[in-house]
């Protein structure tokens, strides 16, 4: 086996040149160094500004994972989670993009944020599954950066640059007010309260609330704010009222405000306003009341505050001016020992007693120094009648004995009180059932007994019955009177009387004695003016019989008239008797003699003239003229008496016959005509009616059992009064007011509880909802979730037929078929 | 080729190249022509004896390949979002995670195919041109080293795959998505670069180095 020999080789020799050897392949590392550093570089440059974050507790929050976020964008991670030096706080190192990082000044906020179930719903849902992230919040003008940052425990209320305003509220009940109650202008909500807080001395709570921008502008010092949070039941004297305004706000409470009238005065700065638990409280105080403003004052009262509560009024002239804010007792030195005192503590609101805004407390107790001295006095007042609350009430009394503002550095500034005149219920009541039982009814039921007797009496009068007899035989006397004989026969003597007294004068004048006639008619006209001057009875008695016929009878017929319109005006009692007696009188009068006698006596006079004249013509002896001249002129005497006084008799006559006799039957026929028009028979019927009725009423047994079973009833009232009265139930009553009044405060307790019930209801119902919401309506979550259940379920088939393929030919995987 | 290294072994004598008998094989083909023939008369490839330039590309790629595995291991290989969370994960990192979840077999996969083989490759290959370049003369050995490198080379890119297998399956919106990260680039340009590299290695001049001294 022979060796080759190897050819002469033409083997180039290296070229020496380092650079001209190079291969251009080189450019290959130099380029993917070129890009890993331009990579390391960007990823540095990106790293962003480390800033740091302290925590009470950072859990959830994972070194490389959180991320931090700016209105829910990504800007920054986690980097480090650790401990501060003393482990008092959890410090959380974030990266912050630089493009943000000069926005992040020392105001900017930052807190985690949680899944959060709240009564505004449910915040934070996504962090569930992804964990949770710090947000952070600051304002958009870049400014100073700030690198080291205290966390806050839960989201603010307000972030930084969000216009708006921040108020106060203050209020004694916080039990009603959440964090994030939405603060609601007509139902809408413009803003929201944050955690509520006790005020430094522990007496009010404070809330802080942020009214949105443009709202802020409503807030004026007109402005009152109350809570709308939950529904309100009241007991009280117009009775069982629930009070809500709707559903919604059952769920979803929170504080609502309104401006009482336009034109408020701006706010100052620090202002603070008085939550009140009612709209209608809260309208009600125009003015600006509320601790927070008031100026404390204390008064003591020497009688029991039973009624008064803290949160009562305290009221001048009626109008709130302030409230109570305290009672207590204390123990004051006496000059007779220690002694126990009531004394109460209220806040008076200058602003309300009139007094400029922004006086400071000393000039309000100087103003009230001043009014104390002119006599202003504290005292209790009832709030109502039947209520036993109190209120606190300044009076300014002119007769009270002087008292200071007493004052010292200790105490409050005390305002002297006077006793009131407090009633009661009790005693208000008790007053009542007196008065109902003093009452006169036993009294009152006897003089009704007594007026039905009478009424009855009345009805059976006999005398009422005789009347339209009486009025009969009245009319039958009259015409008796007048168609009497002797009153016919007048006219008739009379003429027989004349002619007889012609012939005597013819007789006479033919005897011849004229000269003696003359005498004799001479003694005879003196005879005649003896006649009648003697006769002067007869003109009385004419007189009488005139004055009779004249007035009298007219007078009764007047009488009779005025008793008709009696009788018509259905006086019945008074027709009855008066008429009666009327008819009586008339009767008796027309029964009387001298009536009656009249015309006896005027016959009997006519008669004895005619008598005369007869003898002196049977004598006939004109000589025995003379002689009997004296006898003739007395004679003659009494025959022109008699014959002067009968003219005017028979005028007289004649007038009673031409005139008033008739006008006596027409008067009597008028009377008889309004007797008949008085329908007395029907009207005595309707009478007698009514009084049988009257009286079968007052006779019936029921009527007969009222005034008994009045009496029992009164008598039992009576009794149970006085058991009531003894056997201490107004003690009881006032047991029962207080069980009741306990009752109420365990309703208003259980009331006072409701509201939390409706905030944990209202949670879990804005908790559901949204669950719901988010579950039912958007469908989005519920669509993504099928399709990915879909996409695994295929990508599970492709892997298990992917691994069945592996299974079946293992070596595909290697050779790739 | 491998049969006379064989046999060399086994006969333990300096072997006869072909550049030693003064002949030049075509690079594709195999047909073997004399020293100064331009081109092979089959299939038209240049011949040439040596390729001067071969250890300046396995370099120039070793390096390249170096400079992007490390960004590969540093930065996150996988992206991954489960329900909203987000983790990133590189490649060691990723091992640690499956060691910690009991996957130790899956484990040992990755980090053998991620880690192991590519340094090894780094190793051998830098191994391999500077015994080339120190003239000692090569063995079967380096032969065959050479020629697992360049066969488990590939396998480097089950990492690559597995990332672009799961990314592509994985994009089921909020449940879960699985995105690659730059190491994912990186560690593909490394894997690729490698391979280049190892590729353009000329595994004769392992038998040059005894008698022409450093053919740089």
């Amino acid at each position: 086996m022979t060796e080759p020999t190897p050819a002469d080789m033409k083997v180039t020799p290296p070229k020496k040149s380092v650079l001209r050897n190079l291969s251009f392949v080189w450019v290959i590392p130099f380029l993917a160094l070129a890009v890993s550093l331009g990579i390391a570089w960007q990823s540095f440059a990106d790293r962003g500004t480390l800033i740091e974050i302290s925590f009470e507790n950072a859990s959830g929050v994972v070194a490389g994972e959180t991320t931090l976020r700016y209105r829910e964008v990504v800007v920054g991670t986690v980097e480090d989670v650790g401990f501060s030096s003393d482990l008092d706080r959890v410090i959380v190192a974030v990266r912050v993009d630089n493009d943000v990082a000069s926005f992040i000044d020392a105001e900017a906020l930052f807190w985690v944020v949680r899944p959060e179930v709240s009564a505004r719903g449910i915040s934070g849902l996504s962090t569930v599954l992804s964990g949770v992230y710090i947000e952070g919040a600051w304002d958009n003008e870049p400014a100073a950066e700030a690198r080291d940052f205290i966390g806050m425990s839960s989201p603010p209320l307000t972030q930084p640059g969000r216009p708006g305003k921040r108020i106060t509220l203050a209020t004694d009940d916080g039990t009603t007010i959440s964090n994030g109650s939405p603060v609601l202008f007509r139902g809408v909500e413009v803003g929201r309260l944050e955690t509520p807080r006790l005020s430094s001395d522990g007496r009010t709570v404070l809330v802080d609330a942020f009214i949105d921008a443009p709202h802020d502008a409503r807030l004026t010092q007109a402005t009152r704010f109350w809570d709308t949070s939950g529904f309100k039941l009241s007991f009280g004297a117009s009775g069982f009222a629930v009070d809500f305004d709707s559903l919604a706000s059952l769920v979803t409470g929170g504080v609502e405000f309104d401006n009482l009238y336009d034109d408020g005065d701006p706010l100052p700065p620090g202002y603070v306003f008085n939550l009140y638990e009612e709209e209608e409280d809260a309208r009600r105080n125009t003015l600006v009341r509320g601790p927070a403003q008031g100026v404390p004052f204390s008064i003591q009262f020497s009688e029991s505050v039973n009624g008064l509560e803290a949160g009562d009024d305290v009221t001048y002239q009626g109008l709130e001016v302030g409230v109570v804010t305290e009672l207590r007792s204390r123990v004051i030195e006496t000059e007779f020992g220690p002694e126990l005192s009531l004394s109460v503590n209220v806040s008076i609101d200058p602003q309300r007693m009139g007094l400029e805004a922004g006086t400071t407390p000393e000039e309000t107790v100087d103003f009230f120094r001043f009014a104390v001295e002119s006599g202003m006095r504290a005292r209790l007042a009832t709030e109502s009648l039947l209520s036993s609350d109190l209120r606190i009430e300044l009076v300014v009394l002119d007769d009270v004995a002087p008292a200071p503002l007493r004052e010292d550095d200790t105490d409050l500034p005390r305002l002297p009180s006077v006793e009131s005149n407090l009633s009661d219920f009790t005693a208000t009541a008790e007053g009542v059932l007196e008065r109902i039982n003093a009452l006169p009814i036993e009294e009152v039921m006897q003089r009704a007994i007594s007026l039905m007797d009478s009424v009855e009496a009345l009805a059976r009068n006999e005398d009422l019955q005789r009347v339209p007899g009486s009025a009969v035989a009245l009319l039958d006397d009259t015409r008796a009177i007048v168609g009497s004989e002797a009153i016919q026969s007048i006219p008739a003597q009379l003429d027989a009387a004349v002619t007889d007294l012609t012939e005597l004068v013819a007789d006479l004048r033919d005897g011849g004695a004229v000269a003696s006639l003359n005498s004799a008619l001479a003694r005879l006209d003196e005879a005649m003016e003896g006649v009648n001057e003697a006769s002067r009875n007869a003109p009385a008695l004419t007189q009488n019989l005139t004055r009779l016929t004249e007035e009298d009878i007219p007078a009764v017929l007047a009488e009779l008239q005025g008793v008709a319109e009696t009788a018509q005006a259905l006086e019945l009692d008074g027709l009855v008797g008066s008429a009666t007696q009327t008819l009586n009188r008339i009767d008796a009068l027309i029964a009387q003699d001298t009536v009656q006698g009249i015309p006896d006596a005027v016959t009997a006079a006519i008669a004895d003239v005619r008598q005369v004249v007869a003898d002196l013509r049977e004598e006939g002896a004109v000589q025995a003229l003379g002689s009997s001249l004296r006898n003739l002129d007395r004679a003659m005497a009494d025959l022109s008496v008699a014959t002067q006084d009968a003219p005017a008799v028979t005028r007289n006559l004649r007038q009673i016959t031409e005139s008033d006799i008739p006008d006596v039957l027409a008067e009597i026929d008028a009377v008889v005509t309004k007797a008949q028009e008085l329908e007395l028979q029907a009207l005595v019927d309707s009478a007698t009616g009514t009084l049988n009725r009257v009286d079968a009423l007052v006779g019936s047994d029921e009527t007969l059992e009222l005034p008994g079973t009045l009496n029992d009833a009164l008598t039992e009232m009576r009794l149970a009064l006085a058991e009531l009265r003894e056997g201490g139930v107004v003690e009881n009553l006032n047991a029962t007011l207080q069980s009741a009044s306990d009752a109420a405060g365990s309703v208003a307790q259980s009331v006072e509880d409701l509201p939390q019930l409706t905030a944990r209801l209202e949670r879990l119902v804005a908790e559901t909802e949204t669950v719901l919401t988010s579950y039912g309506e958007r469908s989005d979550f519920s669509a993504q979730t099928l399709s990915a259940l879909r996409e695994v379920q295929s990508a599970a088939k492709a892997v298990s037929n992917l691994a069945r393929e592996i299974e079946r030919s293992p070596n595909s995987l290697i050779f790739g078929r | 080729m491998s049969g006379d290294g064989m046999a060399n072994i086994e006969r333990a004598q300096p072997v006869l190249t072909a550049r030693a008998a003064g002949l030049v094989g075509c690079a594709e083909c195999g047909h073997v022509y004399p020293r100064g023939t331009p081109h092979c008369d089959l299939c038209g490839t240049p011949l040439v004896s040596r390729d001067r330039a071969s250890l300046q590309k396995v370099w120039a790629w070793l390096l390249a390949g170096m400079v992007v595995y490390i960004p590969a291991n540093v930065y996150p290989m996988l992206r991954t979002s489960t329900l909203g969370k987000t983790q990133e994960s590189t490649i060691v990192g990723g091992v640690f995670d499956l060691i910690d979840h009991g996957s130790i077999g899956v484990a040992l996969i990755v980090f053998v195919a991620s880690v192991v083989i590519p340094v090894s490759k780094f190793i051998a290959i830098a191994y391999l041109a500077l015994r080339v370049k120190s003239g000692k003369p090569g063995t079967s050995i380096h032969l065959h080293l050479y020629e697992l490198v360049e066969f488990i080379g590939r396998w480097s890119m089950i990492d690559v795959f597995v990332v672009a297998i799961l990314s592509a399956l994985v994009q089921l919106n909020f449940v879960a998505t699985i995105n690659p990260g730059i190491a994912a680039v990186s560690f593909a340009l490394s894997v690729a670069f490698t391979m280049i590299s190892a590729n353009s290695f000329d595994p004769k001049l392992i038998w040059d180095a005894p008698r022409e001294g450093a053919p740089v």
